[in-house]
């Protein structure tokens, strides 16, 4: 499940039924049923899943609620950090596109 | 998230240290695929051990029988014709033409080559002359005048010749030249013990080589043909590794 075209215009989702979590301090493990891969997350990738799995989001609309959950300003986290992490949750299964792809 | 610090500038500053991390390239998500991996190792690990000796007879056609019966070689290096016909008779398993990779079958026996003259001609004279040619050159004019003609014994005999031009027996099959060629067989140890895995390349194919590969090329077929209902020593195994590469 590889990262391809996106735009801010995407739409992306957790897949709740999917992923096992569990909160570790500051780092969650999130079990991928599908893949069978286990993935250790920081605050930024799990607050990313925690908005997602809340409500399907683009980046635009997602960015302030994960700097509301990190508790952080986009200062401190920039949106390019942002957008890489989301494709890594892609790339690995955890977040998907559900519309907009170009 | 759960705030585990009471000093929110430290537990800030922590966050922005792994952010300046995650900038650097540092990813955000870490995937340990030691689950899947497991699963991996175990298909391809698996061994197979047969407690008993056995041979895997092959013959120049990739036919083949596998049984534990006695094969010993004559002086010329050729395995005894009575003991192969027993040993055939005997086998555990069987497979027909095709089924041996050409690199374990021997080479085809050189046949006798037959005379198909049968017309009556000026050969004639010398014909029953060589007929009564013994092999050490003497005639036995006198056996063959006394012994009701036409007789023939064996260093005598005056074969009948198949399609390809192959001298046959009284039954009609083709005899080699030396009865015992046109056979190999592979002698494997008690205890004997492989590790299919190890035979499969990264790409998930088969590398069959040795006495080892002749021994799973068979296993493989028996797999395919009967899954792992079968009695092959380690055909679970075997079906395991052919899941695993997807065959």
């Amino acid at each position: 499940m590889a990262a391809g075209p996106y735009s801010e215009r995407t739409v992306w989702a957790a897949n709740k039924e999917d992923t096992l979590l569990q909160s570790l301090d500051d780092v969650t493990v999130a079990f991928h049923k599908t893949s069978g891969d286990t993935h250790i997350l920081n605050f930024l990738s799990t607050a990313i899943i925690n908005v997602l799995t809340e409500g399907a989001e683009t980046f635009s609309s997602a960015r302030p609620k994960i700097l509301s959950k990190i508790q952080m300003s986009s200062e401190d986290c920039s949106d390019a950090i942002i957008v890489a992490t989301f494709l890594e949750l892609d790339d690995v299964g955890l977040i998907s596109p559900q519309a907009g792809r170009q | 998230m759960t705030q585990k610090s009471n000093d929110p500038n430290s537990f800030l500053e922590k966050r922005r240290q792994i952010l300046k991390l995650g900038a650097a390239g540092m990813p955000m998500v870490l995937t340990l695929r030691a689950s899947a991996q497991q699963a991996v190792i175990s298909q391809l690990r698996c061994a197979i051990t047969v407690p008993d000796s056995f041979k895997i007879l092959v013959d120049d056609t990739g036919a083949v029988w596998v049984g534990s019966d006695k094969i010993d070689e004559d002086k010329n290096g050729n395995l005894k014709p009575k003991q192969i016909k027993k040993f055939k008779e005997n086998a555990n398993f069987v497979f027909p033409e095709g089924s041996a990779p050409v690199v374990y079958r021997p080479d085809e026996c050189e046949y006798e080559t037959c005379d198909d003259d049968d017309d009556d001609d000026d050969d004639d004279d010398f014909d029953l002359l060589s007929h009564l040619s013994s092999d050490d050159g003497t005639y036995s004019l006198n056996d063959y005048l006394a012994g009701g003609g036409g007789k023939k014994d064996d260093s005598h005999d005056h074969n009948q010749c198949d399609d390809d031009g192959h001298s046959m027996d009284e039954h009609g099959h083709s005899i080699p030249t030396n009865s015992g060629c046109g056979y190999a067989c592979y002698e494997y140890s008690k205890n004997y013990a492989v590790t299919p895995g190890e035979f499969v390349t990264e790409g998930g194919s088969w590398n069959l080589t040795g006495d080892d590969g002749l021994y799973l090329s068979l296993a493989i077929l028996y797999a395919e043909e009967n899954g792992n209902d079968g009695v092959w020593p380690g055909v679970s195994c075997i079906v395991s590794v052919l899941n695993y590469i997807g065959q």
